[in-house]
């Protein structure tokens, strides 16, 4: 590793950038295929450097009510539902990783810093927390609540009077996270294999797109826009009370950074969305209104508060005494949540592979090509996975499950008990129904629920978990995780655990703080970089969710094997050793 | 071998040991005399105090007080001051290494290298540097109301001679003594005036020195060490700087550099209007930009070798020409910035993200909202870079020119300054006749 100012003794090896487009299409929607050919003239590609540089657009439901939209925080990756790399004759499958952006959100999720964070969301779309949306009522730092420097949504700046769509094309740049792209810190030699072909599925749009967690009550209740009053009195606010006179105009308050001249810029709202009101410290008490509420103007007001106008006036009818107080409630979208269905779609459109071409001696090329002539192999090895997917009901309380490893050289399994409920796109993009993270009524966020159900990891009141390797149990003791169910406390043995685990799958541990939003559990198979032949034994993993509670959603495991995987390149063309 | 931290006092200060640039003291030059040791370059730092002042009166100036509106770059901290770092070996007096433009580099590079913590842990103890304009103008240019402050720094020089982790032989049959020579930067070129207007009386607000030393740590050699090999080389990575203006929407920038082994370059751009002058900031590092302050967006970037595109055979369309309402950076840019100055597979730490290489910020005068000054994180942060080959090999441009194709929509009458930096391999081979930099 050289630094800066040190120099290392390469020799000089030479490297462009071409641009391979999609053969197979302009512009690709949800569930879609893309494909693209690496020709074997690239010769040789540093797989690193390579990537998927492409636009996207989120393309809302015609007539749907309007709400801010973005990708999911995972960036581009999360467009990416399964990946299969072949070599160029499209006979031999190279590598295939199936719920690619399930491993792909555990990454991004664990090794991650801020600098990290920062730096995928310029290239790759990704969430990243924002000063100006920052939440000041003790949320949870959200990446899901950018209103000024989204890629998918431009700023709006002054009074919204008329409904304005602030969606935009975005492009984004994606390293591909296989062990033939990303993770390959070796020249990979296209035209041995005769080329490679790339197959990509695209995710299902309702599983990619999110609202703002700033307008969700579900999610991070706190952080969405605070009731004020109907008068805008700095002084004396007064309450909406529950009684038949109707109101066309409030105020919010200049909680989670709603003040100074970008107040309405950083107001999550948009003119034209529904709304309701959600207590702030229990989001399933809502407000019981005479209509739907919608914006029909955002203004700042003399006195600093933003002023939010509804279309028709409306009245609080909540039987009893039941007023909206200041502070007491926030603003929650019903543009998704209420819709009676949300076909939405996005659209992926020049669709490019810039690859890394590395421009080798001639003389290096002619000793490749000779000593395959003279039936010897090439050996390149590379760092991939294989999902091994399992399910299970809410009701199975003790479960035991075998994963059908035959990876000669498998570094760590790394289990994503994802939510297999069904959810309706309304669910899944407003977060409404799903896993819940921390449960209403939680002291920071008040409620947090899952938007990221398709593919993120949820541990859902499990106990303990523990594996049966080739006979054995190990580790010795299962690994307790009921602090972690309790969604309040971490456990100090699946720490330790997950370090090894993400370590061996070169998954560098820098950061647990998604540990409740991304549960995952795993188990590394080797010290000191080595590696376990998982031939010919059996591995099957322990879950108890045995607690007091009993789980609430069915689960669909993806076990991933990450593992050594050898491509032996003869004459004849490739053969893999998995 | 036993080792020993030394200090040493510059060479040329004056009788009151207050080094200042508007008082005639441009040059900061040091000297680590030839002996019997082996010195760690990479212990150098430079320490001292740095107290600024409204005025120039004698013989007491008035220090930078709160109101006063007085700033500088918060990014650089110290190294604000520093135009130009020259190493020399002190029997022949020749080059070893020079960074010209050093403070305009020193922007990029630490918005590129290090983290928020950084800036304010042990960045901001150590080199004044700060994640924020108004946190630097407060702790670090602005004084008590007494006066009485003194704001300490003790930094260390990247530079290639001194990180690049090799030891000199200071035997005079050896490599010998180095002259550390620092130019400093004008006064105009570091501080600036929040409002964008000079404050009356406070045209000679200027910066000074003081308590100066150089500090290292030097091994000692003794009797039982072999004689020195009168003749060796080092190698190291070092940066070349050249510096341009453009005023078109259509820039083409060529430069026949001579370097064998250009490992990656980049440009940064600031108007020429901002350059030395106390109305701005003109070492900050921001989008190109037009009369009317606004950002000139970039539209298209060619990076060329010869007079063809290279490395990428493609342009750099940005995400611009896809929607012009969009704010943020275009990504392919962003990674050719960040591939220049971040070496592979090593420094993961950075300031840049979304908030501070949006163009979400005007040329306007730094106190305004939506200033480039203002901007969260460190300050705004833009460039174009580009990085070859593998390893520190780099490309060879010694027969062929360098050149940036730039399409933009800088389409009124502001010349930019661009500062073209070029991150290349040296080889120092030194002998009893002088040294030679071979790059």
């Amino acid at each position: 590793m050289s630094s800066y100012w040190s120099v290392d003794d390469t020799m000089r090896i030479g490297k462009k950038y071409v641009s391979i487009p999609s053969e197979n299409g302009l512009e690709y929607n949800e569930n879609q295929k893309v494909q693209i050919f690496v020709d074997p003239s690239t010769k040789y590609m540093d797989g690193h450097d390579s990537y998927l540089e492409f636009d996207f657009k989120i393309d809302k439901p015609a007539g749907g009510v309007p709400t801010r939209l973005v990708l999911d925080q995972l960036g581009g990756n999360a467009l990416i539902k399964n990946i299969r790399i072949y070599d160029g004759t499209r006979a031999q499958l190279l590598e295939e990783i199936d719920s690619y952006s399930s491993l792909c959100s555990v990454r991004y999720d664990y090794d991650t810093d801020d600098s990290i964070r920062n730096y995928r969301s310029l290239r790759e779309g990704s969430g990243a927390h924002n000063i100006a949306n920052r939440g000041t009522q003790g949320t949870t730092k959200s990446l899901m609540a950018n209103t000024i420097n989204s890629p998918y949504n431009r700023e709006l700046s002054g009074n919204q009077t008329t409904a304005s769509d602030p969606g935009i094309k975005a492009k984004l740049c994606i390293p591909l996270q296989t062990g033939i792209f990303a993770h390959n810190e070796h020249i990979f030699p296209v035209m041995m294999t005769n080329g490679l072909y790339i197959e990509i599925d695209l995710a299902p749009a309702s599983e990619v797109v999110k609202q703002l967690d700033s307008v969700l009550a579900n999610v991070r209740t706190r952080l969405n826009p605070h009731f004020h009053s109907l008068n805008g009195s700095l002084d004396a606010p007064d309450d909406w009370a529950s009684n038949a006179s109707v109101q066309d105009t409030f105020y919010v308050t200049q909680a989670n950074n709603l003040s100074g001249a970008d107040a309405v810029s950083r107001f999550p709202f948009l003119v034209g969305e529904t709304f309701e009101f959600a207590k702030r410290d229990l989001a399933a008490t809502t407000s019981n209104i005479s209509g739907t509420m919608t914006i029909s103007q955002i203004n700042l007001s003399a006195n600093g508060l933003v002023e939010v106008v509804l279309a028709t006036a409306r009245a609080n009818n909540a039987s009893g005494a039941f007023p909206i107080v200041s502070q007491g409630y926030v603003m929650s979208s019903t543009a998704v949540k209420n819709a009676t269905s949300y076909n939405v779609n996005y659209t992926v459109s020049n669709v490019n592979l810039v690859v890394a071409q590395v421009e080798l001696d001639p003389g290096y090329e002619r000793g490749m090509l000779q000593k395959v002539r003279e039936g010897k192999a090439i050996e390149i090895d590379i760092l991939s996975a294989t999902n091994y997917k399992n399910s299970i009901l809410a009701s199975d309380r003790q479960t035991t499950f075998q994963v059908f490893s035959q990876n000669s050289r498998a570094k760590s399994l790394l289990v994503i008990p994802q939510d297999a409920s069904v959810y309706t796109a309304q669910q899944a993009i407003s977060g409404n129904g799903t896993y819940e993270i921390k449960k209403d009524g939680d002291d920071n966020d008040t409620f947090l629920c899952s938007t990221r159900s398709g593919y993120t990891g949820i541990c859902d009141e499990l106990k303990d978990f523990q594996y049966q390797l080739d006979g054995r149990l190990v580790p010795s003791r299962p690994v307790d995780v009921s602090k972690i169910a309790t969604r309040n406390s971490i456990d100090a043995f699946w720490c330790y655990e997950m370090e090894k685990c993400l370590d061996n799958a070169g998954i560098v541990p820098r950061s647990f703080r998604a540990f409740q939003e991304n549960f995952v559990f795993g188990r590394g198979f080797g010290v000191n970089n080595g590696a376990t032949d998982l031939r010919g034994k059996d591995l099957a993993v322990i879950v108890k969710y045995t607690g007091s509670l009993a789980p609430s959603k069915p689960k669909l495991f993806n076990s991933f094997i990450i593992h050594v995987r050898r491509f032996m390149i003869r004459d004849g063309g490739v053969e893999v050793v998995p | 071998m036993t080792s020993r931290y030394i200090e040493i006092r510059p060479d040329n200060v004056p009788a009151d040991g207050v080094v200042s640039f508007k008082n005639g003291f441009p040059v900061l030059s040091f000297t680590v005399s030839a002996q019997q040791g082996l010195l760690d370059p990479s212990s150098i730092r430079i320490v001292g105090n740095i107290n600024f002042y409204s005025d120039n009166n004698t013989p007491i100036p008035t220090p930078v007080q709160a109101g006063d509106g007085i700033n500088a770059n918060n990014r650089l901290g110290i190294y604000g001051i520093f135009d130009q770092l020259t190493i020399r070996s002190n029997r022949s007096k020749m080059i070893c290494e020079q960074i010209r433009h050093y403070s305009k580099w020193m922007n990029t590079y630490t918005a590129l290298t290090s983290s928020l913590n950084d800036q304010m842990g042990h960045l901001g103890e150590t080199t004044l540097v700060m994640p924020n304009a108004e946190l630097f103008r407060k702790a670090v240019v602005e004084n008590n109301a007494a006066g009485t402050q003194t704001t300490s720094f003790s930094a260390h020089l990247p530079c290639g001679f001194c990180q690049s982790g090799q030891i000199m032989d200071l035997r005079p049959d050896a490599f010998g003594g180095i002259t550390i020579e620092i130019m400093l930067m004008p006064d105009a070129n570091v501080l600036y005036f929040e409002d964008g207007t000079i404050g009356a009386g406070k045209g000679e607000a200027h910066y000074r020195l003081s308590n100066l030393k150089l500090c290292c740590e030097v091994s000692d050699i003794t009797d039982d060490v072999p004689a020195p090999a009168p003749q060796g080389s080092m190698e190291f990575n070092t940066i070349t700087s050249l510096y341009t203006s453009i005023n078109s929407t259509n820039a083409q920038i060529q430069y026949s550099l001579s370097l064998r082994n250009l490992q990656s370059a980049f440009a940064t751009f600031m108007p020429v209007s901002n350059i030395n002058t106390l109305t701005a900031d003109g070492q900050a590092t921001t989008y190109p930009s037009n009369t009317d302050d606004a950002l000139a967006p970039i539209k298209r970037v060619q990076f060329l070798k010869g007079g063809s595109k290279y490395p990428a055979e493609f342009d750099y369309n940005n995400v611009y020409l896809t929607d012009s309402r969009t704010g943020v950076p275009d990504p392919q840019i962003v990674k050719g910035l960040y591939d220049a100055i971040v070496p592979d597979y090593h420094q993961v730490r950075s300031t840049i993200g979304l908030q501070n290489f949006r163009r979400g910020y005007t040329m306007g005068t730094a106190i305004a909202d939506g200033s480039y000054n203002n901007v969260a994180n460190g300050g705004a942060v833009f460039g174009l870079g580009v990085k070859y080959g593998i390893g520190d090999a780099g490309e060879d441009f010694s027969q062929e020119q360098f050149g940036i194709s730039i399409e933009s929509t800088l389409n009124t009458d502001n010349p930019m300054g661009v500062y073209l930096f070029f991150k290349s391999k040296a080889t120092l081979v030194y002998s009893q006749s002088g040294v030679q930099l071979i790059q």
